[in-house]
């Protein structure tokens, strides 16, 4: 596969916006009045201390929790109702923080599942219960294909509980791709990886998904700084800051946050 | 100082499963210390709690309390020795009244002699005095964190081990737990605090562990830690 | 007027108490273990068993002795139960639990017939609380007036301890958060056997009380299990409030407003109850949220490495060729019972292989699949009464029907998760099980007409296998084979045969469709198959649905067979051996639920040429199997590789036979 470089950004084409949002827990907000604008082909990354919300803001936009208030736009259309399933379906896509793909399934199977929820309105209730999943052409043709692409062919029979962790990863991006999405959430993918191991994730990502708009939960700083087109930063649930890492690094109230913000 | 260490981890390997979490890691305490561990998300710092716990047991290396080797003690046992743990998520009993979870924190200590009483711990926490009764559903997450720490004290705790004790709360009762811990170091009691608010860490603690990737990467006072810029920056992520 | 509905209440106060007794311990014991104890029935039972025997010599006056010392005695059974056979199941699926103490129900139950006798005895009991005294000009059973009191006392005590005592509080403390418990300290595990032991105390205390008045029989544990299930789901798992709450409504509503007033919805409408709250609030009147899953998953069969994919088709067409022979020696090689006994398994097999195919490979577990059964059964049995000989009409109509009924039980409460869907199956198959007595008959157009037969049930049906007049009867041909004539049963056997076949056949081939690869990817993780944009609700119903619908068929068969259908086809024991079925052969296979019907009736057939209570020897059996083998004789094999010279060895193979398409569990 060529390498391919990521477009640049189209101004004005937003693919997901949030206004408003809002979470709480019990009388705790998660997420206070979060308005985003992400555009497609962005790389945006969210940073913060521990506790700003965050992964309740991923778990808002994929439809893991529902919004305790305001509205959240994929496309230009209103997707604060809808399931998760159904967010998938339209192409948001999400991988998690703990590697969690089906580990008594082979590696193939783990992606098939994924091409096989894409091409689901290819065949009829009937046929998806009797026809046997070899005869979709399709679907397996894409399966290959993406199996090649992550470099998991030669391993694709494995099952995924053994496989080493390096390719546990591969083959979670593997599925996230699979599902067609425009817009991928990566919580933390590289948590717990050695420097070298975190660069070659990177390098998958921006290597595999160079057609999808990419947001990234990211503790490492000088990371995300590289990485990222824009930087959204989030403090107790709400927006600190935003721009690109230029215009982050030199925000005064983001170094508060990070240095002095709780302790006076 | 003394000169022997209350409490020794010393080359531990531990994880869940399959996934190891730390790796040949060592750290001591000693007896009157506030000790910090910080590091960034996933570093292993509630996972190095655990471990001296007993919640789950070391594949390799030994924990050790008062010189012996506690390493296969489990959690019970251990709270029985005297190390409390105040986990991140605080785990008070909902249905039960703030005096019923002193009450039972009191029994499990094992009905120790030294242990502090339930109307002393009470003393110790204002804002507890007058809600004995209620239920501990109804208290605010820092009153739901002075409780935490009030079971540690009434079991009878010589070394509290506190999980993210300010995640979650508003500046000024961050203050409010920052003074706690003084007052409880100054009646003897050693702390291991892990912390990913690096300056609550570094206000406290007499000495601090940095810890990245299941093993200890530096170990220093306050002041030293606060002058390194580069530690500062690449294992806990603050820009200077 | 003024005096019946005192009456009533006080019959209804009655019953709540001994309610609310049945129901503490059993909530208290899921609060602290998440066991759901289904022997608690059984305790009841013994517990009056216990003071019966200790009264007989001395006469009611040792009543109130009998009164303390059968509680104890049952208590000690109750820790000895607990340690062991529920200890070594801690840390395992809550199911195992479930079927576990199903099995200690098959073995109490039987061993009270064993030493007590099948009759039923009434407990004697001191003149003190004999005879009626009068309340303001109202003539009120003194008994009745001793079991308020002394049952509101004993929970009253039981209250008071769990409120004021230490254990009370370590104990309450253990029903919301275990491990922090063990944090500050204290090592809980060491209070479940006391739990267990107070629960079946109390249990015990409570079958003597109600046994004064009413009598000893070996069913009573029985007829109790259920609606304490009721109670302790409406009252809140786990809550010891809400069981008081719960009984007593249970209680009131069953004596004092049911019973006299709308005879005909009595024994239906705690079951809608039940199925209400478990829809709109699972977690109960009192109850708090769903306790911290700590469980593991599900233990599924064999992953059939053993055999290659190829020797294990040849060896599926030669155990079907086989069993296309057992017929042609019947009357010769054996006698014609045999061939009765395999359809018996053949059908059951089918049956087994329905439940297995949710349990197994979605992980819902249904603890009411009766229904299913028998309304397959029923509607055969009704179709070929009053529309149509039809066999092939009758069978249609069953699958049809059972499917429907399927979707509907599965769209009410597939979104409700694990134990509170085990339940709600249950609270269906009741609820039908009911239905079945009170629709005896039902007026059509001026007359009366028999529908479900009441507890009398349907017989004497004279299917006719065809449609519009062709075809055969079964009687009345016969087929030469060689010297052997193949009619009746010998030809219904083939009849079975083809339905289990054919269902196998089926449902292997779904597993290895689309469908069931999301069915298995639900059964490793449901909502990371959610998040691969799959609505795992609806996938889960339709597995329920095609559940549903083989379950209708193996029912309808069994009408067939016996040309009868009663009430008892569709009884919860009928869900539950099932389920025996599914573990004994393995879960997560399709031809380990098969083997397991095998098994179940072979013991049975084996076993009651020794004695009558072969109930006891296969629950203890049963027993062993969920502690020790709780994969199933499927993975004997497996578990025997390592050690067989040439065998494969340990470890999977990469490649997933196609006969299973399982995957195993894994813990």
């Amino acid at each position: 596969m060529e390498a391919q470089e990521r477009e640049p950004v189209a101004a004005g084409d937003t693919i997901l916006r949030t206004d408003g949002l809002v979470r709480k827990f019990g009388e705790f907000t998660a997420t206070d009045h979060v308005d985003l604008e992400i555009e497609r082909g962005e790389f945006r990354s969210i940073i913060g201390p521990n506790g700003a919300g965050k992964t309740t803001l991923f778990n808002l936009i994929s439809g893991a929790l529902p919004v305790t208030d305001g509205t959240i736009y994929f496309d230009g259309e209103d997707i604060t109702g809808l399931s998760p399933q159904q967010r998938v379906r339209r192409g948001i896509g999400r991988s998690f923080q703990i590697s969690n793909v089906f580990g008594g399934l082979s590696v193939r199977e783990n992606v098939r599942l994924a091409a096989q929820s894409v091409h689901r309105d290819e065949y009829n209730i009937v046929e998806s219960l009797f026809k046997t999943t070899d005869k979709y052409e399709r679907m397996n043709e894409r399966t290959d294909r993406i199996l090649e692409r992550v470099g998991l062919d030669d391993i694709a029979e494995e099952e995924a509980d053994v496989l080493a962790y390096g390719d546990r990863r591969r083959l979670e991006i593997g599925v996230v791709l699979a599902t067609d999405p425009d817009l991928v959430l990566f919580d933390e993918p590289t948590a717990g990886m050695s420097v070298e191991e975190t660069q070659g994730t990177i390098d998958l990502i921006e290597d595999v998904l160079v057609d999808q708009t990419l947001m990234l939960i990211e503790h490492d700083i000088e990371l995300v700084m590289e990485l990222s087109d824009n930087i959204t930063v989030l403090n107790r649930g709400e927006i600190l800051a935003e721009g690109t890492p230029e215009e982050v690094a030199n925000n005064q109230a983001v170094q508060d946050a990070y240095l002095g913000g709780m302790v006076e | 100082m003394s000169a022997d260490p209350l409490l020794t981890v010393d080359g531990v390997n531990a994880g869940y499963g399959e996934t190891k979490v730390l790796h040949d890691l060592s750290l001591e305490i000693h007896e009157g210390e506030i000790v910090s561990l910080v590091g960034r998300n996933g570093a292993g710092k509630t996972t190095t709690l655990r471990t001296i716990m007993g919640i789950i047991q070391p594949t390799a290396g030994t924990v050790g309390y008062r010189g012996e080797d506690v390493s296969e003690v489990d959690a019970t046992e251990t709270v029985q020795r005297g190390i409390s743990f105040v986990p991140e998520e605080r785990r008070i009993f909902p249905e039960l009244t703030v005096m019923e979870n002193l009450e039972i924190a009191h029994i499990g200590g094992g009905d120790d002699a030294d242990a502090m009483s339930i109307e002393e711990a009470l003393g110790m926490f204002e804002n507890l005095q007058d809600r004995t009764e209620n239920h501990g559903s109804s208290l605010s997450g820092g009153e739901q964190q002075m409780l935490s720490i009030a079971r540690a004290l009434v079991g009878g705790a010589d070394v509290i081990l506190l999980d993210e004790p300010t995640e979650g709360l508003a500046p000024y009762i961050v203050q409010d737990v920052m003074d706690i811990i003084e007052e409880l170091n100054d009646r003897g009691i050693t702390v291991l605090l892990v912390e990913q608010n690096v300056h609550v860490g570094l206000a406290l603690a007499d000495r601090n562990y940095v810890i990245n990737q299941g093993e200890i990467v530096w170990e220093g006072t306050s002041a030293e830690l606060e002058a390194d810029e580069e530690i500062l920056d690449t294992y806990l992520g603050v820009t200077a | 007027m003024v005096a019946g509905v005192i009456q009533q209440l006080l019959d209804g106060l009655t019953l709540g108490v001994v309610y609310v007794l049945l129901a503490a311990g059993l909530s208290v014991i899921f609060g602290v273990m998440h066991v759901i104890n289904f022997a608690h029935g059984e305790l009841f039972a013994l517990g009056a068993y216990f003071a019966l025997a200790l009264i007989a010599p001395f006469g009611g006056t040792a009543f109130f002795a009998a009164l303390i010392v059968a509680p104890l005695i049952v208590g000690v059974i109750g820790v000895a139960i607990e340690r062991y056979t529920v200890q070594p199941l801690y840390g395992r699926n809550p199911l195992y639990h479930i079927l576990l103490t199903f099995g200690l129900v098959l073995v109490i139950n039987d061993l009270i017939y064993l030493i007590w006798g099948p009759g039923a005895s009434s407990l004697a009991r001191p003149d003190v609380i004999s005879g009626t005294v009068s309340v303001l000009g109202l003539g009120v059973g003194v008994y009745n007036v001793f079991i308020i009191v002394a049952g509101s006392l004993m929970a009253f005590g039981v209250w008071a301890s769990l409120e004021y005592t230490r254990y009370g509080l370590i104990i309450r403390a253990g029903s919301q958060d275990r491990q922090m418990v063990r944090n500050l300290g204290i090592n809980i595990d060491r209070y479940y056997s006391l739990v267990f032991g107070m629960g079946a105390a109390l249990a015990a205390f409570a079958g003597i009380i109600l046994a004064g008045t009413r009598q000893v029989n070996p069913e009573m544990g029985m007829s109790v299990i259920i609606p304490a299930f009721v109670i302790v789901v409406l009252g809140g798992l786990g809550s010891f409030k809400g069981a008081v709450a719960g009984g007593l409504l249970v209680g009131i509503l069953q004596e004092s407003i049911l019973r006299p007033y709308f005879p005909f919805l009595e024994g239906m409408v705690i079951f809608l109850l039940m199925i209400g709250i478990l829809l709109i609030r699972p977690q109960g009147l009192f109850g708090t949220e769903a306790p911290e899953d700590e469980s593991g998953d599900l233990l599924t069969g064999s992953r059939g490495g053993f055999l290659d994919p190829q020797t294990r088709n040849r060896l599926g067409l030669a155990m079907i060729l086989l069993l296309a022979l057992v017929p042609l020696g019947a009357g010769t090689l054996y006698s014609t019972f045999i061939v009765t006994l395999m359809i018996e398994i053949l059908i059951w097999g089918l049956f087994a292989l329905s439940l297995d195919f949710i349990m197994g490979y979605t992980g819902l577990v249904s603890l009411g699949h009766a229904l299913f059964y028998g309304l397959g059964a029923y509607v055969v049995a009704i179709t070929i009464q009053d529309v149509t000989q039809s066999v092939i009409v009758a069978v249609a109509l069953a699958i049809v029907i059972s499917a429907a009924i399927a979707w509907f039980v599965g769209f009410l409460s597939i979104r409700v998760a694990g134990v509170y869907f085990a339940m709600i199956t249950l609270a269906f198959a009741e609820l039908f099980y009911n239905a079945i007595y009170r629709l005896d008959t039902i007026e059509l157009f001026g007359e009366e007409r028999e529908v479900t037969g009441g507890s009398e049930g349907i017989f004497g049906l004279d299917p006719f296998y065809g449609i519009a007049g062709i075809g055969v009867d079964l009687d009345s041909i016969g087929i030469f084979v060689g010297t052997t004539v193949l009619t009746g049963q010998l030809l219904f056997y083939y009849v079975a045969l083809a339905a289990l076949v054919v269902g196998f056949l089926l449902t292997r081939r779904m597993l290895q469709s689309p469908f069931g690869s999301v069915l298995k990817s639900i059964r490793e993780n449901e909502q990371r198959a959610t998040f691969l944009g799959y609505d795992t609700v609806v996938y889960k119903r339709r597995a329920f649905v095609i559940s549903g619908a083989l379950a209708g068929l193996s029912g309808g068969l069994y009408t067939l067979f016996t040309g009868r259908v009663f009430p008892d086809n569709a009884e919860w024991m009928v869900s539950g051996e099932v389920i025996v079925m599914v573990i004994l052969g393995g879960m997560g296979t399709l031809y380990g639920p098969i083997i397991g019907s095998f098994t179940f009736f072979s013991l049975e057939h084996v076993l009651t040429g020794y004695t009558d209570r072969w109930r006891l020897v296969l629950g203890s059996i049963f027993v062993l199997f969920v502690i020790f083998l709780p994969r199933g004789l499927v993975s004997v094999p497996e578990l025997l590789a390592p050690y067989l010279p040439g065998g494969p060895g340990p470890g999977p193979q990469t490649e997933p036979a196609p006969e299973d398409s399982s995957t195993g569990g894994g813990d």
